[in-house]
């Protein structure tokens, strides 16, 4: 497991974090408010076409994105199917309606949207800052810590869970559907989770001792500047240009 | 005038423990503790596991409550600021996990966690994350690493950069050599033989404390059945047989 956060020296590295988030917020917000697909899919492709213009890393860039796959097929699968509607297709007795297939395709077009932008961010931006930021945005200072502990022991639990899976191979387990694997699978969770619940005993102790008393101080501090300003200005009119695209055509 | 002088040998301790006694919900863990650790001391805090040295060190860095007896650091309760200090905290502790310790997600900002929650300027924690990292031997190149990233060694100097720079009048530490490999221990014995701090160091590598200590505690079943000359304490082979310890190869 790596930092998903890339180095760089582009604009979008150097923009302003509170900025950044703000407009990506905005830019995320846009095709939610938006059901027709030409504008979506425009939208779509500059959102892509935006983050190549900055040199970010295509192969990176759409790995992260075809994993969002595993989780938008299955609105392809079960809408056509589920919305009703002029039949499109037939599979068997079963037949996919066409505003069921476009109503998966919005969804899809949306989705892809929101992580191409929200990628923007993330890729840009140690999350460490970017959680600050939230929290100079107001975003409540449990959550933002919440957020940033959340990132810094997801390491630590993947760690566990490789140790736990190399320890069951060793040992001859082998996945295999059957109350034997559930139940290995169940016992290994819940090993995690008493691991994590005692690891978190004992940051929290290692934070006391080193004077935690709800805070995360931090030595950060943040300086906008025009060129911050005019490029969170240039993201809200991007925005209001599909939003009116959306409703006035 | 006898009250007067213990008063003030007392105070003049930076650790000072009378009667100490701990239970967890099924066990006992302390039973009795009494000792007192002189400024500039380097104690080794030896003991078989469950001996409960963990715990004695968990209610010295104020973490612990719920304890009988009493606990002085520097003259007054553990956990508090020090009242002469420029906000600096008494104790200061090394976890044998330094995983648990390290939790920000760069070096330089785990470093200046505590000194920014003693509520010091920007300009003074800077000067102090850039000293300790020197002192502990780290590169100023790590300082925007993920601490998960590093090898074990440098964890644990990073865990100790971490404490030192709350500037600690006592350094308590908790295995320090579990997760380093035979350089990695011998660098961690030149840097902690070059901190003139006072020092506590539970371990069961009796090498490690031989080299660096020069009084030690053996700890068993809660209670503090040894206290001495770190050469008398460890070099009698007795001793160490019965309460499952070993002779470090120093004093064979």
């Amino acid at each position: 497991m790596h930092e998903t956060w890339i180095p760089g020296e582009t604009f979008l590295h150097r923009w302003d974090a509170r900025c950044k988030l703000g407009a990506t917020a905005c830019l995320c917000l846009t095709p939610t408010a938006m059901s027709d697909r030409v504008p979506l899919a425009v939208l779509a492709v500059a959102a892509l076409g935006l983050l190549l213009w900055f040199h970010l890393p295509w192969r990176k860039l759409f790995r992260y994105l075809s994993e969002i796959h595993l989780f938008l097929i299955p609105c392809f699968l079960i809408l056509p199917f589920s919305t009703p509607g002029d039949p499109l297709f037939h599979i068997g007795p079963f037949a996919g309606s066409l505003e069921g297939f476009k109503f998966a395709l919005t969804l899809y077009l949306r989705a892809v949207i929101i992580a191409t932008f929200a990628m923007g961010a993330i890729l840009t931006t140690p999350i460490d800052v970017l959680v600050q930021a939230a929290e100079r945005l107001y975003v409540p200072r449990v959550l933002a810590q919440i957020c940033l502990l959340t990132y810094r022991f997801l390491f630590a639990f993947r760690a566990d869970l490789q140790r736990i899976r190399i320890a069951l191979r060793t040992r001859g387990f082998r996945e295999a559907a059957g109350m034997h694997t559930y139940r290995t699978l169940a016992h290994t969770t819940g090993s995690l989770l008493i691991r994590a619940l005692d690891r978190t005993e004992r940051v929290t102790r290692a934070m006391r001792c080193r004077g935690y008393h709800g805070t995360l101080p931090t030595m950060r501090s943040f300086k906008l500047n025009n060129q911050d300003l005019a490029a969170t200005g240039i993201c809200v009119v991007f925005s209001c240009f599909f939003l009116f695209w959306e409703f006035w055509f | 005038m006898f009250l007067f002088v213990l008063g003030v040998l007392v105070l003049s301790a930076v650790l000072s423990l009378q009667s100490v006694s701990f239970s967890y919900p099924k066990r006992k863990a302390l039973n009795g503790i009494c000792f007192r650790v002189e400024a500039g001391e380097k104690i080794a805090l030896v003991g078989p596991n469950g001996a409960g040295k963990t715990t004695l060190f968990l209610i010295t860095a104020g973490v612990l409550d719920g304890y009988e007896g009493e606990v002085l650091v520097a003259g007054h309760e553990p956990g508090q600021r020090s009242q002469d200090g420029d906000g600096i905290r008494d104790v200061g502790i090394v976890f044998q996990n330094t995983e648990d310790q390290l939790f920000h997600t760069t070096v330089f900002d785990d470093i200046a966690f505590g000194p920014l929650n003693l509520g010091l300027d920007k300009e003074i924690v800077h000067q102090r994350v850039h000293s300790v990292m020197e002192t502990v031997g780290l590169n100023h190149d790590l300082e925007t690493e993920f601490p998960l990233h590093l090898s074990g060694g440098q964890r644990r100097r990073v865990a100790l950069a971490g404490v030192l720079a709350m500037e600690p009048k006592m350094l308590l530490l908790d295995e320090p050599s579990s997760d380093l490999d035979p350089r990695g221990r011998r660098e961690l014995v030149n840097l902690l033989n070059s901190l003139e701090i006072t020092k506590v160091i539970s371990s069961h590598n009796m090498d490690l404390v031989a080299e660096t200590c020069s009084r030690a505690l053996v700890l068993d079943g809660g209670e503090l059945v040894a206290d001495g000359p770190i050469q008398d304490v460890l070099g009698n082979r007795d001793l160490m047989m019965k309460h499952g310890l070993e002779v470090p190869a120093a004093f064979q």
